[in-house]
């Protein structure tokens, strides 16, 4: 009877502290399996809490970073136009905002802003996938995605998008309406 | 029985309810610590329904390493939600206790049944017994 119950007591302290649980190598190696959470779901509920923040559902930004996990925003200040700072969403919560420095060498706030609104992120999903198909990357790899005006590239702002995989990486643009411009492997 | 008395017998039935919650939760914790993911219901926010927990070991000092479990929520497409591990361990401590509450009270009930005096059986009536008769 003794063996028996040493056996049990060998085998708790073996699997104690494993039974159910993963390690943190695995819990990322399953989120990116996923494709790193950067979404459309993400997104729409990052610009819900930046409107509820704001107190306006149209705010004006200068950049939008999506990140797997978390977006950042670089806002204008609809209660002082001359203003940026920047937000970060991650965990489903909004972060303090962190004023952004500009110098007088920068792009006019005006030329650099655009509305929010304007930006087609409910096709994030299908912008993403077809970012995975143009650069051939993955599956198994994730994504960050910048809504930005690049001014070499015109004067309205457009996706661009960073495909990261565990042998190569790549890129792609987007324009305005989520239309893939062009790709590059890396 | 007076309402003073059962009032103590229910603060005694609640501290060991909690005494033996604390205890078996300890040793579940470290036996099974995916016992958490049986919260995900009431801890994940909706569309997060995919419960992991996950394990951290550090070494703080050469021989000694501490292991903490954190909870997560993930949807279909990866994204996480940290729900750490203070809810869904209050939530299961609460559960026990509610059910060891009602195992006692079970307990309880039965053994008052069983000690409660049966009443008598019903006996027919005897003829009244008359003098025994004197043998001489």
């Amino acid at each position: 009877m003794r063996s028996v119950w040493s056996v049990v007591a060998l085998a708790v302290v073996v699997a104690g502290g494993c039974v159910g649980s993963i390690d943190r190598d695995e819990f990322r190696a399953e989120i990116d399996a996923r494709g790193g959470g950067t979404s459309t779901a993400l997104v729409v509920g990052a610009v819900d809490a930046m409107s509820t923040e704001l107190g306006v559902t149209d705010f004006q930004v200068a950049k939008v970073v999506v990140n797997s996990q978390s977006v950042l925003f670089d806002v204008r200040d609809p209660q002082q136009p001359d203003n940026v700072d920047t937000y970060v969403y991650t965990q489903g919560r909004l972060g303090d905002p962190t004023p952004v420095r500009r110098s007088s060498s920068d792009d006019p706030l005006e030329e650099s802003v655009f509305g929010i609104g304007a930006v087609p992120f409910d096709e994030l999903d299908r912008i993403l996938a077809e970012a995975y198909e143009a650069t051939g990357v993955g599956p198994g790899a994730t994504a960050s995605v910048v809504v930005q005006k690049f001014g070499v590239f015109g004067d309205d702002f457009m996706f661009f998008v960073n495909v990261s995989g565990e042998r190569s990486d790549g890129s792609a643009r987007f324009d305005s309406t989520g239309t893939l411009i062009s790709e590059d492997d890396q | 029985m007076s309402v003073r008395s059962l009032t103590a017998r229910l603060v005694t039935a609640v501290v060991v309810a909690m005494v033996l919650a604390v205890i078996i939760m300890s040793l579940a914790i470290v036996i099974y610590p995916g016992i958490m993911k049986w919260t995900a219901g009431a801890v994940c926010p909706d569309g997060f329904p995919d419960p992991f927990v996950v394990r951290d070991t550090e070494s703080i000092r050469p021989g000694e390493t501490t292991t903490t479990f954190t909870m997560y929520c993930m949807d279909e497409q990866g994204l996480v939600r940290d729900v750490g591990w203070f809810r869904p361990i209050i939530i299961l401590f609460g559960a026990l206790v509610v059910v060891e509450l009602a195992l006692f009270a079970i307990m309880a009930t039965t053994s008052r049944r069983r000690s409660k005096p049966s009443p008598p059986a019903v006996a027919p009536p005897s003829p009244t017994p008359g003098p025994s008769p004197i043998i001489t």
